[in-house]
């Protein structure tokens, strides 16, 4: 029985030409995807994936080809020199194309990874947003409040002098009935313009409504989750030994996160790769005592007398706002912050408040 | 630990060069059934390669993705065909050159069958019904993936 190799011959040669047609527009479409979006990891593997993929489909296609040619036009000889080429080459494009589709178990680790990262900037990112909410909040708070202060110190005083004197020529002088109502109302004046600054003082007692008991401890937490990214990026360690134990105090919650990521953003920037930050917190002598300290690179002696004052320089090293702003806002928690430090040994921020404000055991 | 001790390994290099007194090769030759040994250990490699790359596809969240299940099956259709090929090239070897018949007047050889070895070289040597659909998924696949990345594109300049 006798075969006829034509379809077999058919197959192969419409086979060839269909593979590196169809690897071409796959490696056009990867390039595509690929200046989509050049920065995707995903998409760079694919791009290498199609390349392979093309130069394998090209390299067989083409050893095959050549083999039905050079059969056809007689020269089956000079085939036996091209085999080896050809095949050696083929050879090479299905090891590369293991190597690549092996090494997919990398990349999906990488994609994972990045997915992760990219789920946990987008949540720091949020709570950013929420913080730079109640940030605004706060400086409108505050404005509002100062505007208050202001107008009820600006007005009071001469409406005061004015009703006073009103009265007192109401007293002093006999007036006729005309007069009087003209002088009553006056009076009556004086009274709604003292009304209006006692209404102004109200926005200054609502300053306080913010202020609620809150466990110290989940709030470093809260903080230290924030800046955890930062830190991991930059090869610092942050430890927290926390107080056994809940730790309640009457705070405003969002004035203090603020304080303590601002504190530990200091001190990541004070680090280099492989430093260390420690928070701690405790109970001392009816004080609660948080404690942050860095291993970084410490502040110079100079800078250390100045450094809650705003905008001070010294040489190449200024200070800015943050740490005046988080001296105010201790102070209205009736505590304090005291800072030491040893250019090159660190930095050790100790911030106390007293345990009157909550309802702390006194130890 | 020391791994690398350099008066060691220059002793051992010296043992090996200077050492026998029989005649030395200074080249491994490459004789001709190691070309067809390397070929088809590159096409085990191949098929672990696609194996482990459809399977890690299967099992990651990109299957739930636009065209990355098109990727599972062009990785398994590839495997197949690896194995298809990897038979294929010693069926070939077992075929004797005397089956193969090219009449006075014709341009394509006949096949002699005279057992089941060339019956199933003539079936082996379609592999193209396998690697072809196998790169049409691919393509499915990418042309898929570029379509959502393309809306989305759009999607993100709209909202920009």
């Amino acid at each position: 029985m006798y075969w006829s190799l034509f379809p077999i011959w058919i197959l192969d040669v419409s086979g060839c030409l269909v593979m590196i047609i169809i690897s071409f527009l796959c490696l056009a479409v990867a390039r595509k995807i690929y200046y989509l979006d050049t920065e995707n990891a995903l998409s760079a593997y694919l791009l290498w994936f199609c390349v392979a993929i093309f130069a394998f489909s090209l390299s067989r296609s083409l050893g095959h080809i050549l083999k039905h040619v050079l059969f056809f036009a007689g020269l089956k000889d000079w085939w036996q020199s091209f085999s080896p080429i050809s095949g050696s080459i083929n050879t090479m494009t299905f090891v590369i194309i293991g190597a690549i589709t092996l090494f997919f178990n990398r990349m999906e680790k990488i994609i994972h990874r990045m997915a992760r990262d990219k789920e946990k900037i987008e949540k720091a990112s949020c709570e950013l947003l929420s913080l730079n909410k109640d940030m605004e909040d706060i400086v409108s708070e505050r404005t509002r409040a100062e505007m208050a202060l202001r107008i009820a110190h600006e007005v009071r005083n001469p409406v005061a002098i004015i009703g006073g004197l009103v009265q007192r020529l109401k007293k002093k002088v006999s007036w006729d009935k005309k007069e009087q109502e003209k002088l009553d109302s006056v009076l009556k004046q004086t009274d709604k313009l003292e009304l209006l600054i006692s209404r102004f003082e109200c926005l200054v007692s609502e300053k306080s409504k913010h202020f609620a008991e809150e466990d110290i401890c989940k709030l470093i937490d809260e903080s230290r989750e924030f800046v955890l990214s930062d830190a991991e990026a930059k090869g610092v360690d942050i430890l927290y030994t926390p107080h056994t134990g809940k730790l309640n105090i009457q705070i405003d919650a969002r004035l203090i996160k603020v304080v303590i990521v601002h504190l530990l953003r200091n001190a990541i920037h004070a680090c280099d790769p492989g430093a260390s930050i420690r928070i701690s917190t405790d109970i001392h002598d009816c004080w609660l005592e948080l404690i942050i300290q860095d291993t970084g690179r410490g502040i110079p002696s100079d800078l250390l007398s100045h450094i809650f004052e705003p905008f001070y320089s010294s040489g190449e090293i200024k200070t800015g706002l943050g740490l005046p702003y988080i001296r105010q806002i201790i102070k209205e928690h009736k505590g304090s912050i005291s800072i030491e430090s040893q250019e090159g040994n660190g930095t050790r921020v100790t911030i106390r408040f007293p345990a009157l404000l909550g309802e702390l055991a006194c130890a | 630990m020391k791994v690398f001790c350099p008066t060691c390994s220059i002793s051992i290099i010296l043992f090996f060069v200077l050492g026998p007194v029989e005649q030395a090769f200074a080249l491994q030759t490459h004789g001709g059934p190691e070309g067809l040994y390397a070929h088809q250990l590159a096409h085990l490699f191949f098929i672990v390669g696609m194996g482990s790359f459809a399977y890690r596809i299967h099992r990651s969240w990109l299957p739930k993705q636009h065209g990355w299940k098109y990727f599972v099956i062009g990785g398994m259709l590839f495997m197949a065909w690896n194995l298809w090929a990897f038979t294929g090239h010693f069926i070939t070897l077992l075929v004797p050159e005397k089956n193969f018949i090219l009449p006075e007047g014709r341009l394509v050889p006949l096949l002699h069958i005279t057992s089941w070895k060339e019956r199933l070289y003539y079936v082996l040597s379609m592999d193209h019904l396998l690697c072809v659909p196998a790169l049409i998924c691919f393509y499915f696949g990418l042309r898929r993936i570029l379509t959502m990345l393309s809306r989305r594109s759009i999607k993100d300049n709209e909202q920009v």
